[in-house]
């Protein structure tokens, strides 16, 4: 279980939250919609603290990782995947490499061992045989099919996804939906996605929260979301110019 | 008037605090990168590489920058002390110069701009594309994978270089008074034997040793603080090249008062 309680976070003179709240429960698919520059991408990181809030405190599995030393931190850090936005990947290292580098780092398996293993997370993803292939030689959305691999190759209890399928075709999106799906479902992963991307957003959500204005202004299922009367959910789902939210908000 | 004395204190203040700030930044780098220092095989598999790595990178450089320095040296050693001092003092002054000063600060301003610049392009690029983010969320302590193997590679490939350089110069300088100006090897050769203390030779390399600490840490921290895209990874580069060439100046003059007092 995640849970932040009470999150202030300024970067300067910009303010990202204002006493944000939000509990995630295992076995969740929490889908975190919000407009760009909104800090969805800066809660993803305060959950593995590679970014510290100004005060409050975030919970992973009862433990605050805010106050906790930084050996813990690092056990910690080994129940999560985390899947960046450009991917990520390691461009001095070949696509097995990349994915076979937190098994040399934290496991004792041997070569043909780890080969295995990335074979079968590769295989996963769809992207069997590119084992060799170097990180430039990979379309935007094989990078992103690598770096689901890479993040899974751990079998983490927890995986965070920024922006999974922005700057995908549909096709692609779609195959990256249903993947996070299966995750989810069949292996029992909490997954957390961010995204601004709706159509994904009812595909995989079992439940919706919308940040907005440095706290979680909405959360509920995709079916409370569809009939919610928040104007700033109503306009955000519609994509609409006109409403509460100003495009002057915007960073 | 006002706002303009307020801008111009603004500017003051700041042109203070920021300093500060930089050493309590710099000095918590040090202190993570030290505190990482765990896991020694893996740690010394990594450094190797490094070594590899930069050392081939910047042999080259080393090679042709520290032979035109032998030259220039014997060729005004010889010039301006035409009828003033016998010959056999010109591949004296040769040694003493190489030794105590040009190899050791030739080396660490040229491996600030080749290695120093290189380490700073590859890391801050890592850090924009958050590769380092990456390591560290999958619990990759990344001072400890990416930044201490940088550190300690160049802080031992920067006195193996200055040895190279002087090697070089000498070499070329020997070249240059035997086929040029009628020395005989054998005057070469018990000129660089006069006022030659072993001392000497061990401060230059600790000297480069310290060029090379320099090198290591300007060159990692200023990428692991690389920010905003392809244009911040440029501006981290030049000031860890800036900041590298400016400290080795200064240490040199500090470390020579020391070993030379
Ligand atoms: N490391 C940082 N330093 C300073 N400002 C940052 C940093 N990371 C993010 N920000 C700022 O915080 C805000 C939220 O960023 P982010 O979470 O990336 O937005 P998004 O919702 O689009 O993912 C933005 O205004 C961004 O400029
Ligand atoms: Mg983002």
């Amino acid at each position: 279980m995640i849970e932040f309680v009470n999150i202030y976070k300024n970067f300067g003179k910009k303010t990202v939250y204002q006493g944000l709240d939000l509990t995630i429960q295992d076995g969740e698919s929490l889908v975190i919609i919000g407009q760009s520059g909104v800090g969805k991408s800066v809660l993803l990181k305060h959950i593995v603290r590679l970014l510290y809030p100004d005060s409050g405190s975030v919970y992973i599995d009862g433990i605050n990782i805010v106050k906790t030393s930084s050996k813990k931190v690092f056990e910690i850090r080994k129940k999560f995947g985390f899947v960046f936005q450009g991917g990520a990947l390691f461009d001095s290292m070949t696509v097995s490499e990349n994915i076979g580098l937190p098994l040399k780092e934290h496991t004792s398996m041997n070569e043909n061992q780890m080969a295995d293993k990335v074979a079968e997370k590769l295989e996963l993803v769809g992207m069997q045989g590119t084992q060799q292939l170097m990180p430039i030689e990979l379309s935007g959305g094989m990078r992103k099919r690598v770096a689901i691999a890479r993040a899974i190759v751990m079998e983490p209890a927890y995986i965070l996804y920024d922006e999974p399928t922005t700057g995908l075709d549909p096709i692609l999106a779609a195959k990256i939906n249903e993947l996070i799906v299966d995750l989810n479902t069949k292996l029992n992963v909490t997954g957390i996605v961010v995204t601004h991307d709706i159509e994904s957003a009812y595909t995989i959500a079992s439940r919706i929260a919308l940040l907005h204005d440095g706290s979680i202004i909405f959360s509920g299922t995709p079916e409370q979301a569809k009939i919610s009367d928040n104007p700033y959910l109503r306009q955000f789902l519609r994509g609409q110019a006109e409403g509460p939210i100003k495009i002057s908000d915007q960073s | 008037m006002k706002k303009i004395m307020k801008e111009g204190l603004d500017y003051y203040v700041e042109l203070i605090r920021y300093p500060l700030h930089l050493i309590g930044e710099i000095s918590i780098f040090i202190y993570q990168s030290v505190k990482a220092f765990e896991k020694p095989r893996v740690l010394s598999r990594l450094t190797i590489e490094q070594m590899f790595y930069t050392g081939i990178q910047s042999l080259p450089i080393i090679i042709v920058s520290s032979a035109a320095i032998g030259l220039v040296t014997v060729f005004q050693a010889e010039f301006q002390s035409r009828g003033i001092m016998p010959k056999i003092y010109i591949s004296t002054a040769l040694v003493k110069a190489t030794l105590e000063e040009l190899g050791p600060l030739l080396t660490g301003l040229m491996l600030s701009g080749r290695v120093g610049a290189s380490m700073s392009a590859e890391l801050g690029t890592m850090k924009v594309t958050e590769q380092i983010d990456a390591l560290a969320a999958m619990a990759i302590n990344p001072y400890r994978y990416l930044a201490l193997p940088r550190i300690i590679a160049v802080t031992l490939i920067t006195p193996m270089c200055t040895a190279v350089a002087e090697l070089t110069a000498i070499l070329s300088g020997f070249m240059l008074a035997t086929l040029t100006m009628d020395i005989p090897a054998v005057t070469f050769l018990n000129g660089m034997k006069i006022s030659f203390y072993p001392v000497e030779l061990f401060g230059g390399l600790l000297k480069s040793l310290i060029f090379g600490i320099i090198i290591g840490i300007s060159g990692t921290f200023s990428g692991f603080h690389a920010e905003g895209g392809a244009k911040g990874v440029g501006d981290s580069t030049t000031r860890a090249v800036v900041a590298a060439s400016v400290l080795i100046l200064f240490a040199d003059y500090f470390v020579a008062r020391l070993v030379f007092k």
